[in-house]
């Protein structure tokens, strides 16, 4: 019996991988890594369609509010995509309007630290708060 | 189908007949309002009279403003192709039930549950303690009570472990966990030994508790699945389409034809991938290696295939409530045949092989015995059960998918050993391979996937799957918003580990454990969720 | 336990990472904690040792006792029950000891976040070493996470603010017509 079972294990072959030193594809359509296209999105803008179907709350959107001496209070909106808290379940690739978001199937995810994950998106564009019941504010200075 | 005048009558006698409340056919489900000194009476006569299959036991705050409580049964008349449930009234002030443990030894758990997730008292429960939530969760909070909020914050109290009592003169304690040998999840084992023989055994689950139906209250109703998926990583599938069949019922909306297609071959697939694994790791507990490595290559291989067919090895993100996200095509198709027609070929050999080496199979035969009895009286579902006499699979007995329209079989084996549960998933695999080749023979054309509209509020419907280890059983109750306000799941590993408690004492050697805990193939994700 | 990093405090890790993959550069010895994980990551983890991984071909083995570890593999979001032996799994071992963090949910709770019933992952326990996101991760996604740990790979994950300027306005307000963008940026 033992034959047997090392006959059949020599008959497999060898099938391992040659990863790292050969990078392994994954198939199409496989599901790694979200990007975002800041150039498309929309997220000053009003569009919250991303973050309305992310479960872990990987994409987060906030306005980051700053007085500017010539009276009224702006704000800059700001889009975070943090990797730690993505599941690469796709929902987002599908909600965006514009196609910013697409799903990469890039796998080589880890990081050393978790600042290394997050990627924030800021919107250069000066919006007046008051203009914008309803979402997030934030009394912080723009980074 | 079950003629409902006949039935209301026969349980309305049984329980006197002014006290039945009403009676509703919905679909699949008899509901029936109880109040609560006559349930004992409707229990024992659906299982003594009808010879229902006790399912689920779990308790519902309704109202935090009226203070309604509500205790909810199910049961299931396989024979009939139907579901009973019934739902009983609660006081207000202080809600109790008598305990069914005597009449339904598999209720104990779930009754620990309601107490402690509700403050519903069962009487005279035997063993009253808390179940799931962690020895640091304070007494008197409640987190199924309606205004426990999921991310409120629970102080830690003084940690209350539960002593067992002293073990008698020549028998030794053999601690296993919650951090165990292995790859493995997280869960405890006291062994009790006399020697090398194992004369009892205490499991200590639910380590890994997350409160997963908390998790889906309140939430969009398409962010349901990837909650449901997340319940048992491994039975991914399974639980989303139990949800999802759930959602549709409820929203009464009829699914079209190339989905339920489609929906048998992803089960199926992640059936495959289920059992070659399990056989793998009963190959690992033997110590036959090569054969471990074969099926392992196996279970990649048919993980590669799920990658190229959804995007994602386990199957994660395919079920959608109203159908499939995604369609398998022409290119996928032909990669799932050329899967099934090598892996039909090398399972012939394999199995021919594993069965006849001694070093594995003697480590089998008569190992872990858990009798027809016990398995029918602690509720074991699955391969578990159906190894042991108790011939249920959802597929077959309540239909769902296009499971109504192929042709398979359900193995079934009356001894219960360790071989029994191997031979029972051998051939269940090589079954899942025709239900494969129907299903592809047959695919119907036209699109994956229909809208539903919003949830009809205060509404509740059951959806349910078998998954690899069993029967998954879901119930969902819509809010008034659109919303679940419960969730409720019942994973098949939560019936059976109880069973699993059973198989190990009687003539089984300390090195016998991992062998039977290995060929039961229970998840703790599931169970504890 | 999400100090953020000052200068001196990253050197210094630097410099005791350094000193730690040359230790166990081609021979680590892994033990693998299930901190309430739903399974998924579990099977992946397992399936590095099968022959189309094979990890331990890069010197990567797992082992069962905590004190024979250099590296501790933590999936799950760390649960109220869990955390309690998570510790004294990490205690047992001796030092110098790496963490990694696998799955969404170790790395930052995942779709659970902080709840009564579990923390926002091991980072809110444990000072962890590698991130490896995913949900779960595969196997190619592991290794590349461990061998970034032992400093044989290369991040290729980086953290950023990125500015985006007003005059992407010009380019937006062109999206409406399709396919008028490229010619828009050129």
């Amino acid at each position: 019996m033992v034959f047997s079972w090392v006959r059949k294990g020599l008959r497999t072959g060898v099938l391992t991988t040659r990863y790292p030193a050969v990078h392994e594809q994954m198939p199409e359509g496989f599901r790694g890594k979200p990007v975002l296209d800041a150039n498309r999105c929309l997220s000053d803008r009003g569009c919250d369609a991303c973050v309305q179907v992310c479960l872990p709350s990987a994409l987060e959107l906030k306005q980051v509010a700053y007085n500017d001496d010539g009276g009224g209070s702006f704000g800059e909106w700001q889009l975070t995509l943090d990797y730690a808290r993505c599941i690469a379940c796709g929902l987002c690739v599908t909600a965006c309007p514009t196609g910013a978001l697409r799903m990469t199937d890039d796998y080589e995810l880890a990081a050393r630290h978790r600042e290394d994950l997050r990627v924030v998106n800021m919107f250069e564009v000066p919006t007046m708060l008051d203009n914008l019941n309803g979402r997030e504010k934030n009394n912080g200075r723009p980074a | 189908m079950i003629d409902l005048v006949d039935f209301c009558a026969r349980l309305s006698s049984a329980c006197g007949a002014e006290q039945l409340l009403t009676v509703r056919l919905l679909q699949d489900e008899i509901a029936v309002s109880l109040p609560s000194h006559a349930l004992l009476a409707a229990v024992h006569t659906l299982r003594h009279e009808f010879v229902a299959r006790f399912v689920d036991l779990f308790g519902l705050h309704q109202s935090a403003s009226q203070g309604i409580f509500h205790l909810h049964l199910l049961f299931a008349l396989d024979e009939e192709q139907t579901w009973v449930h019934l739902q009983v009234d609660l006081d207000k002030q202080t809600p109790t039930f008598p305990s069914l443990v005597d009449e339904l030894p598999a209720c104990g758990w779930y009754e620990r549950e309601i107490w402690e997730e509700l403050g519903i008292t069962p009487l005279e429960h035997p063993l009253l303690r808390p179940l799931r939530l962690a020895p640091d969760w304070p007494q008197g909070v409640y987190p199924h009570l309606q205004g426990f909020n999921w991310s409120q914050e629970v102080p830690a109290a003084e940690p209350h472990y539960f002593e067992l009592e002293p073990a008698p003169a020549g028998i030794v304690n053999y601690p296993l966990g919650p951090v165990r040998s292995g790859i493995v999840e997280s869960g405890h084992y006291t062994l009790r030994t006399a020697g090398e023989e194992i004369v009892d055994m205490y499991i200590q689950l639910f380590y890994k508790h997350r409160g997963v139906e908390k998790r889906a209250e309140g939430l969009p109703v398409e962010l349901l699945p990837l909650v449901a998926e997340r319940i048992s990583g491994t039975s991914a599938f399974a639980h989303s389409l139990a949800l999802c069949q759930a959602l549709e019922s409820l929203a009464e909306v009829e699914i079209l034809p190339r989905t339920l297609y489609l929906r048998a071959l992803l089960a199926e697939l992640e059936r495959l991938y289920n059992h070659l694994g399990y056989q793998a790791n009963l190959c690992q507990a033997t110590g036959l290696t090569v054969a471990q490595a074969q099926f392992d290559l196996w279970k990649e291989r048919v993980l590669r295939l799920n990658a190229t067919i959804s995007g994602h090895r386990y199957l994660f993100g395919m079920n959608v409530p109203g159908g499939v996200s995604r369609d398998v095509t022409e290119q996928g198709q032909q990669a799932i045949r050329e899967l099934t027609v090598a892996l039909r070929r090398d399972l012939e050999t394999l199995s021919r092989l594993l069965l006849a080496s001694s070093s594995h199979r003697d480590r089998l035969e008569t190992t872990g015995i858990l009798s027809p009895q016990d398995a029918r009286l602690y509720g074991a579902v699955g391969p578990i059960g159906r190894a042991s006499g108790v011939d249920r699979d959802l597929r077959r007995d309540h239909p769902y998918a296009a499971y109504a329209d192929v042709d398979f079989e359900i193995p079934a084996l009356q001894e219960g050993d360790a071989l029994a549960r191997t031979r029972v998933r051998l051939e269940e695999t090589t079954q899942s391979l025709a239900i494969i080749d129907q299903v592809l023979e047959r695919l119907p054309g036209g699109p994956v996937r229909v809208t539903i509209p919003p949830l009809p509020p205060g509404r509740s419907a059951l959806g349910w799957a078998e998954s690899a280890r069993g029967e998954c059983v879901h119930w969902i109750l819509a809010g008034q918003d659109g919303t679940l306000q419960r969730y409720r799941v019942r994973p098949a590993s939560f019936a059976n580990w109880q069973a699993f408690s059973l198989a190990i004492p009687g003539h089984n050697i300390l090195t016998d454990f991992p062998v039977i805990e290995q060929s039961f193939g229970l998840s703790f994700a599931g169970a504890d969720c | 336990m999400e100090d953020p990093l000052d200068e001196a405090t990253r050197e210094a890790a630097a410099r005791l990472n350094e000193r730690v993959q040359r230790l166990f550069r081609h021979s680590l010895h892994i033990r693998h904690v299930d901190a309430g994980s739903c399974n998924a990551c579990e099977s992946e983890i397992k399936l590095l040792l099968n022959p189309y991984y094979d990890v331990q071909r890069l010197g990567i083995f797992f082992t069962t006792s905590p004190r024979h570890a250099d590296l501790l593999l933590v999936t799950g979001p760390v649960t109220r029950a869990m955390e309690d032996p998570l510790r004294q799994t990490y205690d047992a071992m001796p030092d110098p000891r790496l963490v990694v963090a696998v799955g969404a949910c170790a790395c930052s709770g995942g779709i659970f976040g902080a709840s009564a019933f579990a923390r926002a992952g091991v980072a809110e326990v444990l000072p962890v070493d590698v991130f490896i996101p995913g949900c779960p991760p595969s196997p190619l996604t592991l290794i590349h996470g461990l061998l970034l740990a032992l400093g044989r790979a290369e991040q290729r994950v980086h953290g950023r603010v990125q500015r985006v300027r007003e005059d992407r306005l010009l380019q937006m307000f062109s999206l409406g017509a399709g396919g008028t963008r490229e010619k828009e940026r050129g």
